[in-house]
């Protein structure tokens, strides 16, 4: 009997669908700015102290900046290019404020400051004694002694020193080496400066045309620039730079997988229509996904994207087990005969992305979305369409896959082997898990550690501990960060801290200003007050008349609020110590030079301070609130889970109809999952979330092959084609998985690593467990 | 009897230098007085002023405040009160920098030194008396420093004078401390 032979317009009517969902996808993808952020994947913060994590790794304000370290040459040369880069920088379309220190020497260009020093100075009582006074005036002396053409203005308008007193106040808590004004480390080899942006974190694209407009600008500086170099970090830098790695990896890592698949599918069917039309599905799908997240989120997280490769994985899987059972006559018969193990298979993976989905974290719930809204859509081309096409049917398999199905068998192997890794999951206990989320971060430990030492020079400290005051009541919030600092003055004097951030300094609560207001002596008395020092000193009278006049200018000052300082310098300092979130003033005091950190969490636990602000002040060990919070998102997760592996079991149990078929099935994939996570964790210190999701990606996997060994395992030509579908499938996806390994971004290579170790596992336990044919 | 002032060649110039006794004006207590129109009368500043080959030179005020300058190189650290109030380079400090250049040149009898930042004119009596009239040569300093007088006996430095671009004259008398 003769059957019509193939035509090949099966595979054009494929090529031109896959070139046009192709060119879609890239648009998509190219149009489409990823976001990087951690704490998209973290659940939604509950209380204050997570809040503060979720922010710290969000959008706070301290995420906008950037850190610039320019060395090469000596302190004087960098000094002057670090000038003149703080004025070029200043005027790049994005960037709020380029600081390097000689913003404080430049005094009148702090007005309000002057101003206000009355209101921001603490101890005026202690400052108007006449010792204090002629202390101040013998500085005043050496201020004169040193010359400079401002000096004498100073003197004048300033007899006491507030400001400069003032100015080391609010400047970071552990002052930068300065050298001709401008910011060093200590070594004087690099100039340092901070960038304020306007772009949020998330916005990549944003960042990144700043960061290049700062590249050209120390292009163009008039120094040898061979000799000078500029190095950046910081958020905003971090974020380019893991965009810019996942766009190369994406690049590249891409098309090695494709090309591998291709190799690897061409060899094995031999039909290049067949290569063609096994690409549909996944293209659909990837696309399928990016819309659904498109319109569901509005913004795409990096590691969604990433998955897209395990849709390449599970989505490469389902033509591959339909066209092994084309017979010739088309593929339809084949579409019937692969349905309901593939059905079951997408059925049972949709509920545990659906469990995903539905999880506390917007980032992880998005994909959960992606790989559900792909999956559903690759099944249904490849049982809806696919068969339509008209394909030709591959070659068939090779007849040494007679000898691996003569091979050993153990149906109860996969069953042991799942006990023996519970077991020893069980004995390695809280060691199966990580919850160090900087073991995701897309950022290499060496750049942290950089970006570490530039913020201790600064001391601009990232501690790792800090203090939140919280109220509903703007003033009360003020009034109780106030009396934490007074008590950390103690901690002070105990050597626990060497100093610390806080928001009072610049914006004191209402009730202080009016106290200090109060506690000035009026101009006349000021005067009288001065007279007899300035006399000794040898100052003439009226030496300090400006002063004079502003301090009778006192009475009249308005009040300073947080507002006060928008469009001046400190207006970033003030946003980033204090902040309103839902209703709620948060203030945050930083601690710097923090040599014991349990000893100062010891001491705010024994004082936490005056009854009536005792409930709203809250230590915060940031490390630990984030491992908790990890903790206890990995519990929701893996609860979730639990619930989805009920759910799937009975839906497999009604389709098998019997317990023992159940185990036979479930057996291979959840013994390679576990086999996979203990020696993962053992290898790497615990699983992280994206191992947990490359696990639930293997069990999805592994169930198909599972599936389709138990359903076609007793009739001798079935599961030869079957046996070698699965071999097909494992190669490929296991390929591009291993392919994922080698990526430079952690998250994608812990998740190419972990399913490409469970894939070959799945494979090799559901062919020992395979029934006898 | 009194020769006029005249442009110093390096050999006039070195020959001055080598009778000076360096080694005793290593360390010299010095006064200084300043003006300001804030103050009712004229500032005296006393103290020391230490050299330390081949570079250090350290200027320490005693009196009316306590204030140390160390200037090491081209770098000055100013510690007032045992306090560290800042650190700069000499080019912001024009007139610490002339300062500096001139001691530094007459201690290290470096004639080549001084003719290379400032144009020299020398004057010196049979009595023994000399002075050096120094005009700064480097724009930054000559904006600020218009010139410097160094003044002395025989082998001794006696006195330092500085004219500034604005501002008051500054008068500094030097005496050996040994």
């Amino acid at each position: 009997v003769k059957t019509p032979p193939p035509t090949a317009g099966g595979g054009w009517t494929a090529l031109a669908l896959l070139v046009a969902t192709g060119m879609t996808l890239a648009w998509l993808v190219w149009t489409t700015s990823l976001d990087f952020r951690l704490d998209r994947f973290l659940p939604e913060p509950s209380n204050p102290a997570e809040e503060v994590i979720a922010d710290r790794l969000g959008d706070s304000p301290g995420s906008r900046i950037i850190l610039v370290a320019l060395s090469g040459a000596g302190p004087e040369v960098l000094a002057e290019a670090s000038m003149e880069l703080a004025d070029r920088f200043a005027s790049i379309d994005g960037i709020v404020r380029a600081e390097n220190g000689s913003g404080l020497e430049a005094l009148d260009e702090h007005a309000l400051l002057v101003s206000h020093r009355f209101l921001l100075i603490d101890d005026p009582q202690r400052r108007t004694r006449p010792e204090a006074i002629a202390r101040a005036l013998e500085d005043r002396l050496g201020d004169l002694g040193m010359g400079g053409r401002q000096a004498s203005d100073w003197v004048s308008r300033d007899p006491l020193g507030l400001l400069p007193e003032l100015l080391l106040d609010i400047s970071p808590a552990s002052e930068p080496e300065t050298y001709d004004g401008v910011w060093f480390d200590p070594d004087l080899e690099q100039a340092l400066m901070l960038v304020t942006t306007d772009r949020p974190g998330f916005d990549v694209t944003g960042q990144e045309s700043i960061i290049e407009a700062m590249e050209a600008e120390f292009g163009a500086l008039d120094f040898d620039p061979s000799r000078l170099s500029m190095e950046m970090t910081g958020p905003p830098v971090f974020s380019v730079e893991s965009a810019r790695q996942a766009r190369r990896d994406a690049g590249m890592l891409s098309t090695l997988a494709g090309l591998w698949v291709i190799l690897l599918l061409a060899l094995a069917w031999r039909r290049m229509s067949l290569v063609v039309a096994g690409a549909l599905p996944l293209a659909l799908a990837v696309l399928a996904g990016l819309g659904a997240v498109h319109l569901g989120f509005g913004w795409v997280h990096g590691l969604t994207l990433a998955f897209g490769f395990t849709l390449l994985g599970i989505a490469m899987d389902y033509p591959v087990h339909l066209f092994s059972h084309h017979r010739a006559g088309g593929g339809r018969q084949a579409a019937r005969a692969v349905a309901w193990p593939l059905g079951l298979g997408a059925l049972s993976t949709l509920v545990a992305y659906g469990a995903i989905w539905i999880s506390a974290s917007p980032g992880l719930a998005q994909l959960g979305a992606f790989s559900a809204a792909g999956l559903l859509v690759a099944a249904g081309i490849t049982l809806l369409i696919l068969p339509r096409l008209n394909l030709p049917a591959p070659a068939p398999p090779p007849t040494s896959i007679d000898r691996l199905l003569d091979g050993p068998r153990a149906a109860w192997l996969p069953g042991l082997a799942l006990a023996a890794a519970c077991g020893a999951g069980l004995w390695m206990g809280s060691g199966m898990w990580s919850d160090d989320l900087s073991r995701l971060g897309p950022v290499e430990p060496a750049a942290l550690e950089r970006d570490a030492r530039l913020r201790g020079h600064l001391g601009a400290g990232e501690v790792g501990y800090l203090f939140v005051v919280a109220d509903s009541d703007r003033q009360r919030v003020l009034q109780a960060t106030e009396a934490l600092t007074e008590d950390l003055e103690q901690a002070r004097e105990q050597g626990l801290l060497e100093g610390w951030q806080s928001v009072d300094r610049l914006v004191p609560s209402r009730q202080t200003q009016e106290e200090r207001r109060a506690a000035w002596p009026d101009a006349d008395e000021m005067k009288s007050l001065l007279e007899e020092p300035a006399r000794q000193a040898g100052f003439r009278s009226g030496a300090f008349d400006p002063f004079i006049d502003d301090l009778a200018g006192l009475d009249d000052l308005p009040l300073l609020d947080p507002e006060s300082w928008q469009d001046t310098p400190f207006a970033g300092p003030v946003a980033n110590l204090l902040d309103q979130r839902d209703g709620k003033w948060r203030s945050l005091v930083i601690p710097a030079g923090v040599s014991d950190p349990a000893a100062l969490e010891a001491w705010a636990r024994e004082n936490p301070g005056d009854t009536e602000y005792r409930e709203m002040r809250e230590w915060i060990d940031l490390q630990a609130v984030s491992t908790g919070m990890v903790t206890d998102y990995r519990r929701d997760v893996l609860a979730s889970l639990a619930v989805a592996l009920g759910v799937i079991a009975l839906l497999l149990l009604l389709r098998l109809g019997s317990v023992k078929a159940l185990v036979a099935v479930l057996g291979p994939p959840l013994a390679a999952v576990a086999i996979t996570a203990v020696g993962m964790a053992a290898i790497g210190g615990g699983l992280t979330i994206v191992q947990l999701m490359a696990l639930i990606l293997v069990a999805g996997i592994g169930l198909d092959y599972s599936l389709f060994l138990q359903r076609f395992g007793d009739q001798r030509a079935a599961a030869a084609r079957t046996l070698w579908s699965i071999i097909i499938c494992a190669a490929s996806t296991g390929g591009v998985f291993a392919i994922l390994s080698v990526s430079g971004i952690a998250m994608l290579s812990q998740l190419g690593a972990t399913a490409a170790v469970g894939i070959v596992l799945a494979l090799v336990l559901s062919w020992i467990g395979r029934k006898s044919c | 009897l009194i020769p006029g002032l005249a442009g110093a060649g390096p050999t006039d110039l070195q020959g001055l230098l080598e009778r000076i006794d360096t080694e005793s004006a290593r360390t010299m207590a010095f006064e200084e007085t300043r003006s300001s129109d804030l103050l009712e009368e004229e500032m005296v500043l006393t103290g020391q002023v230490r050299f330390e080959p081949p570079g250090r030179l350290e200027r320490h005020v005693e009196s009316p405040y306590r204030e140390s300058q160390i200037i090491l190189g081209n770098r000055v650290q100013i510690h007032r009160n045992n306090r560290r109030i800042g650190g700069f380079s000499l080019n912001r400090a024009p007139e610490l920098r002339a300062l500096k250049e001139t001691l530094v040149g007459l201690l290290t009898r470096d004639a080549d030194a001084l003719l290379e930042n400032f144009e020299v004119e020398m004057d010196e009596t049979e009595e023994g008396d000399w002075s050096l009239h120094l005009v700064p040569r480097n724009p930054d300093v000559a904006a600020e420093v218009k010139w410097l007088k160094v003044a002395g006996h025989k082998d001794r430095v006696r006195s330092m004078t500085i004219e500034p671009v604005e501002g008051k004259r500054i008068e500094t008398r030097l005496e050996p401390l040994e």
